[in-house]
């Protein structure tokens, strides 16, 4: 089995970074959402409308970090929209999330053909490249794994410290977790929780949003149509499998993207057929979800809440 | 209370007699006995004597032109007249793929076909872009409905269940469809040995390549993909007996380009300087790992070459000329539904740097090719030449 050998390689693993990036970034903005009670199921759709977002800004302005602003913004919009239906208007979750992947979905390839004339994919814009870290890159096998890669993957593992940072080491962190918890309770300790709860939401479109910026700007130059490809919906299950904590999110969606990684690779042995070698990141979800995790206590119960 | 009922009866019994007699005396004059379908409408019988008028001038024309000069150009000129008679004013419908147009590959070589059609033979189209799968039935039933349309033409496999349904509802409205076999007497399936196409680009591939190893992805494991890798495979062993071709790896969808690049790079880490993508828009991926990593990569469907300089071949399909000679059958009066199968025999498949493509694509999308190899170019002229001489049998995905 000399092929089994080869495939454990580093570029297995800068791979697996890469694949994980747009995870952990929905995983964490999953997480900032149901710590405050708000379930955001519409994490996919926020990231296809960011990555959308970020590609045109590109394209407009040649500058690709302004792009990773807009789409940003974008994101902390949608997340807006999310949180005044659910949270002013105490609207349904669930609805609101999927409207806005359909409308994501939708708008996104409607605008594509205004622009570029084509509701498949956008001309090539200006990416953000690839940083090489002084000195980690010309180490051995670690710098091939985390010494190059985009800017975005860079922030991701900033980000994922942040997370964790402000949620369990700060009095807003504090708050956010007692909003979620016992929303009663916090607003009797004088906390704002529906002020709390906005943020949050719009927390977690923006993180959203870095997600999609990273997949059209970061990873590629292009906007396609659809080209989530369903890792928000991914990212939810990164961040259960992560039990709400944003470590935990973030080990969740490297096994993912190793999963991934190591998916394609196996193929071009040719062991086995494609269509098994396919489901392998499926499969570990499935066994993960059923063995490792144990039960996943929500950090809410995801009521409505009203003002007495 | 009973003389209320009797009041109500006798109010009904008179209501039907009345109604009755009326129906007697007017349904006569509405139904003349005559059966309407025997009879034209003066309108359409002028359109059609008219029609008959110009045909023979253009007849008397053509002969008058044949006792001249008859070279070759005039004769096909005339028989162009003759036939743009027939067709012009004639209306076709063509329902795109879900991409719609503008996607620079399917969708938009179709509709280049019908473009052709309306310039070349008069011919007016009507067309419309469904977004979803969903859709094609009702689009497909309204431009049947409404019978005025000689050919309905579908773009993409994915319309064949729908088709299905709807052309056994109008029996007598005459389809094609790209891509799909559908079996019905009004529906022309067609399909495209892509499988010859792809030799050609294999040939390509296998003279170029350095480190000696190129590699294919696809969009999906499915047959139709299936062929494009089997026909590359052999073009590059055939070219060039030394060539690895390796294993063919997947996306498992046709929207992921993320997934696409990963497995392009994948494939170039382990020493990969050639990759084929035939897999949509994750395919696109591929070409920027492509790219970015300085291998060569090929397009597929559309010449893709004017993604980057690395894309320096791509293999064709040529549904435009698919396309046009099912209008120019319809709008003739001989269609004939069935199966239809084209290879590089009948130009339905290709590759955008034989000679006789190589200008059309660079004028579609404005750019221009580095020039190619001579003495890879004339391979493919070779292999060309014997695959269509029956010399080379190019294996299938379909086996």
């Amino acid at each position: 089995m000399v092929g089994l050998v080869d495939v454990i390689s580093v570029g297995l693993f800068a791979a697996a970074l890469r694949m994980a990036t747009p995870i952990v970034y929905a995983a964490l903005g999953g997480i900032f959402s149901e710590r405050v009670g708000i379930i955001n199921i519409g994490l996919e759709g926020t990231m296809l409308a960011s990555a959308f977002a970020g590609v045109t800004a590109s394209y407009y302005t040649g500058n690709p970090w302004l792009g990773v602003v807009v789409a940003v913004l974008v994101g902390g919009l949608i997340g807006l929209l999310h949180a005044i239906l659910t949270v002013k208007f105490v609207g349904n979750q669930i609805v609101s999330g999927t409207g806005i992947n359909i409308f994501a979905m939708g708008f996104t390839a409607y605008m594509s053909q205004i622009i570029w004339g084509s509701r498949g994919a956008s001309e090539g814009v200006r990416g953000l490249g690839t940083w090489n870290i002084p000195f980690i890159a010309d180490l051995p096998v670690v710098g091939p794994i985390i010494g190059s890669h985009s800017p975005l993957v860079y922030l991701m593992l900033v980000v994922t410290v942040l997370s964790y940072v402000v949620l369990f080491r700060t009095p807003l962190g504090l708050r956010i977790r007692a909003v979620g918890e016992h929303p009663t309770a916090a607003e009797t300790a004088g906390i704002d929780v529906l002020r709390v709860k906005y943020l949050c939401v719009i927390l977690s479109g923006m993180l959203a949003g870095l997600g999609g910026a990273f997949l059209s700007l970061g990873h590629l130059n292009l906007f396609t149509r659809g080209m989530t490809g369903g890792r928000g919906f991914i990212a939810m299950a990164a961040m259960i499998f992560g039990k709400w904590m944003p470590f935990g999110a973030f080990g969740a969606s490297l096994l993912f993207g190793l999963a991934d990684a190591l998916q394609m690779r196996l193929q071009s042995l040719g062991l086995l057929p494609p269509q098994i070698i396919l489901t392998i990141p499926y499969l570990l979800t499935v066994a993960v979800l059923a063995g490792v995790v144990g039960k996943a206590r929500p950090p809410s119960d995801y009521k409505p809440y009203k003002r007495e | 209370m009973s003389s209320q009922n009797t009041t109500l009866y006798a109010g009904i019994v008179i209501a039907l007699i009345i109604g009755a007699a009326v129906g007697y005396f007017v349904y006569p004059s509405m139904n003349t006995g005559l059966d309407p379908n025997d009879y034209v409408e003066k309108s359409t019988y002028n359109a059609l004597q008219s029609d008959y008028d110009d045909s023979q001038e253009a007849l008397i024309g053509a002969k008058a032109s044949l006792g001249g000069a008859l070279s070759k150009a005039a004769l096909s000129d005339i028989v162009l007249s003759q036939i743009k008679v027939l067709t012009t004013g004639k209306k076709i419908g063509l329902i795109t793929g879900t991409g719609g147009l503008g996607d620079k590959s399917f969708n938009d070589i179709s509709n280049a076909g019908a473009q052709r059609a309306e310039d070349e033979l008069g011919v007016e189209f009507d067309i419309v872009q469904p977004t979803a799968i969903a859709e094609y039935e009702g689009y497909q039933r309204d431009f049947a409905m409404s019978g005025e349309y000689e050919i309905i033409i579908c773009v993409g496999f994915d319309q064949g269940d729908a088709l299905t349904i709807v052309a056994a509802e109008y029996p007598d409205q005459n389809f094609a469809i790209v891509d799909m076999v559908v079996v019905a007497p009004n529906v022309a399936s067609l399909t495209f040995r892509s499988n010859e196409g792809s030799f050609l680009l294999g040939v390509v591939a296998g003279l170029t390549t350095e480190t000696g190893t190129i590699g294919f992805v696809g969009g999906v494991d499915i047959p139709l993909i299936r062929d494009f890798y089997v026909g590359y495979k052999a073009g590059a062993e055939w070219a060039n007996p030394t060539v690895t071709v390796g294993e063919p790896v997947f996306v498992g969808g046709w929207g992921d380009p993320a997934s696409g690049k990963e497995l392009a790079l994948g494939l170039i880490e382990q020493g990969y300087d050639g990759i084929f993508a035939a897999a949509g828009g994750s395919g696109l991926g591929a070409l920027e790992a492509a790219h970015e990593q300085g291998i060569t990569g090929y397009g597929v469907d559309a010449c893709q070459d004017y993604l980057h300089d690395e894309i320096i071949a791509s293999m064709t399909k040529r549904v435009d000329n698919a396309v046009f000679q099912m209008i120019l059958a319809a709008t003739t009066g001989t269609f004939q539904g069935g199966f239809y199968s084209g290879g590089l025999a009948e130009s339905w498949t290709g590759m955008c740097r034989l000679p006789e493509e190589e200008a059309l694509w660079e004028s579609t999308f404005g750019f221009v090719h580095d020039p190619i190899d001579e003495d890879i170019l004339a391979k493919v002229m070779d292999a060309r030449d014997a695959i269509i001489a029956g010399d080379i049998v190019v294996p299938s995905g379909y086996d």
